[in-house]
């Protein structure tokens, strides 16, 4: 087990009868992750994990939390972990900012401690004129900066956000990401985001950890994730003048070729045709070569990839 | 001329005092008394929930206390000599149990029975056990800010009259007869906020709704042990103590030895106690139990 972990699983295990929730997960995030993408299809197993992280079911293997053993300190843990949930968790009759010490209270600040970081934290979160207003009349907008508000009154060490532009507006969404993007360097404090919104991951984390089926399928830098499809063989080679020409060029030499505009396409080579032999090609057929550089894929396809990876791994285990 | 001042920027005032709670934090099994003295300020807020059954326990106790003053004074003494029908006043302190009664079961129907299912309907479990709070944290806080409610009714009125009573007392021979008044309306005033605290609140933590837990509390306590009391009468009387407003009266009359306000029909004081006893038990292990489910269930949602 490594201390110096924001989370460490070996062979973490869950099941509710028949459901095998979690199986024999292995992941380790360090402390140098700021913001960590939690992904996964509907009962990849993402909210059994964080239960798990949280301390708040029991679970076969073990795990570390901020150094912490959940099974044994959970109520420790969640003293140092704030959670943001995407439903509304809102006790009724409550403004803001008593909503915000109660949360700090119990979180075990002191009452006045919980108070003045009460208010802290509305500032933070943008609510400053409208905090002694009951949470009932807030707007969706104002919903989700409570929520944050909430999470981190008591100045967690992790942050575990739970879709957290859920029903906002694009300006408002915009809003609540920089606040989330900000928060490792204001806070200090990690942050765990569990989201279906690829373009949310893609714009705020430096860590993604994939889950599927029960089971992690990667933890990671974003970079390394994207550098896994990352090869000399596939590639985004602008031209000049007439990508097309280009293409037949390629597939004609057995490549897999998508013109993405009028002077570019992206290929995948076969494993006779080299980088050299594609500018050879290209200027036997008088193409002139602007660029060539490996495709980068986008969160969508790095993410499919690794779903569909795992799931052919299975099916050839299978055969 | 001077330039005018920058605008700070949005929660600058914030960033620049930022220091990281280095204090210490409270151990989560202090964290009932949070829970606890939030719900007592959410039931004092509005004059529906608590300050209007407790007005009319505060009348109540003053009403009786009155009757009590002029039952003990000459006049009243001299009327009862001559034969006068006073023996009524004695009745008082029922009658007074039947107002807290009532008040209590407003408590009931304003803050208790909705308490864990209104909680349950807002998604406050999630707000709770995302924290170090853990199941028996908000049992005990949820039980006792309810029984501090009820306390108020059925225990500091009987109390206090009690003890008032007691300084009514002409000599030290009836000061001597007198003085199990108080430790008896404690033992009612105990027996009666326990019941009238768990039961609710076990019925409203069935409930995922909080018109729902009303109309379940309503159904128990006006309709369900009502018709169980009603097989008492005609099978075997210590059922009718299934009711907790006829176990408490039984208690009052019973302690108080009020032969006067005695029905026809009441069970033996063991089915009053025993049952108001049982029933608070069985309550607080229900209670228990289905919040500790929504403990495991009500974070990280559904996958």
């Amino acid at each position: 087990m490594i201390a110096d972990a924001i989370f460490d699983l070996r062979g973490v295990d869950k099941r509710y009868g028949a459901v095998h929730a979690l199986r024999g997960v292995v992941a380790h995030v360090d402390r140098n992750a700021r913001v960590i993408g939690l992904l996964g299809p509907n009962g990849a197993g993402k909210s059994t994990l964080v239960k798990a992280l949280l301390g708040i079911i029991a679970f076969d293997g073990e795990a570390r939390v901020l150094g912490l053993d959940p099974r044994t300190d959970g109520p420790a843990i969640r003293a140092r972990v704030g959670y943001m949930p995407e439903s509304d968790v809102f006790l009724g009759g409550m403004s803001a900012v008593e909503l915000c010490t109660y949360a700090a209270e119990l979180s075990g600040l002191p009452r006045t401690e919980a108070m003045q970081r009460a208010h802290a934290a509305l500032y933070y979160a943008g609510l400053e004129d409208k905090r002694y207003q009951e949470v009932d009349g807030y707007s969706t907008g104002m919903k989700q900066r409570v929520k944050l508000a909430q999470a981190l009154v008591h100045d967690p060490e992790l942050l575990f956000l739970d879709e957290p532009t859920n029903g906002l507006d694009p300006r408002a969404r915009d809003e609540m990401l920089e606040l989330i993007a900000e928060l490792p360097d204001k806070r200090g404090c990690a942050i765990v985001m569990s989201t279906h919104l690829l373009t949310d991951v893609d714009r705020v984390c430096d860590t993604a950890v994939i889950m599927h089926q029960g089971t992690v399928r990667f933890a990671g830098t974003i970079e390394q994730l994207r550098e896994r499809s990352r090869s000399d063989r596939d590639l985004l080679i602008e031209v000049r003048a007439d990508a097309a020409r280009l293409g037949e060029v390629l597939v004609g030499r057995g490549a897999k070729v998508e013109v993405t505009s009028p002077v570019a396409v992206r290929a995948s080579l076969p494993a006779g045709l080299s980088l050299r032999g594609v500018l050879e090609l290209a200027r036997a057929a008088g193409l002139q070569v602007r660029t060539i550089e490996p495709h980068r894929e986008s969160m969508e396809q790095a993410f499919l990839r690794v779903i569909d990876e795992a799931d052919g791994r299975r099916e050839r285990g299978a055969a | 001329m001077t330039a005018p001042a920058a605008a700070p920027q949005k929660g600058a005032i914030y960033d620049l005092g930022y220091a990281r709670y280095a204090g210490e934090r409270r151990p989560p099994s202090t964290l009932w008394r949070a829970i606890m003295r939030q719900q007592l300020a959410h039931s004092w807020k509005t004059v529906w929930r608590f300050k209007l059954p407790l007005f009319a326990a505060i009348v109540t106790t003053i009403v009786c206390g009155v009757v009590m003053y002029f039952k003990q004074s000459d006049v009243m003494r001299e009327f009862q000599r001559a034969g006068a029908p006073v023996s009524w006043l004695d009745g008082i302190v029922v009658y007074g149990y039947e107002v807290y009664r009532i008040s209590a079961f407003m408590v009931t129907m304003t803050i208790a029975a909705p308490l864990v299912a209104r909680d349950e309907q807002t998604g406050a479990f999630t707000f709770y056990f995302a924290r170090p709070v853990r199941a028996r944290d908000y049992v005990i806080g949820k039980l006792a800010a309810v029984a501090i409610l009820m306390g108020a009714i059925f225990i500091a009125g009987p109390f206090l009259l009690a003890v008032y009573r007691m300084a009514l007392a002409r000599d030290l021979g009836e000061l001597s007869e007198l003085w199990p008044w108080v430790p008896r309306s404690l033992v009612i005033g105990g027996l009666a906020t326990a019941a009238y605290t768990a039961l609710p609140l076990a019925i409203s933590s069935l409930a995922n709704r909080r018109t729902l837990a009303l109309g379940l509390w309503a159904a128990y306590y006006i309709v369900g042990v009502s018709m169980v009391a009603a097989i008492g009468v005609a099978a075997w009387a210590p059922l009718m103590a299934i009711d907790p407003a006829q176990a408490v009266k039984t208690l009052v009359v019973e302690l108080f030895d009020l032969q006067v306000a005695r029905g026809n029909h009441m069970p033996p004081l063991w089915a009053a106690i025993a049952s108001l006893v049982a029933q608070s038990a069985v309550a607080v292990v229900i209670l228990f139990q289905r919040v500790r489910a929504q403990s495991l269930g009500s974070v990280g949602g559904a996958s």
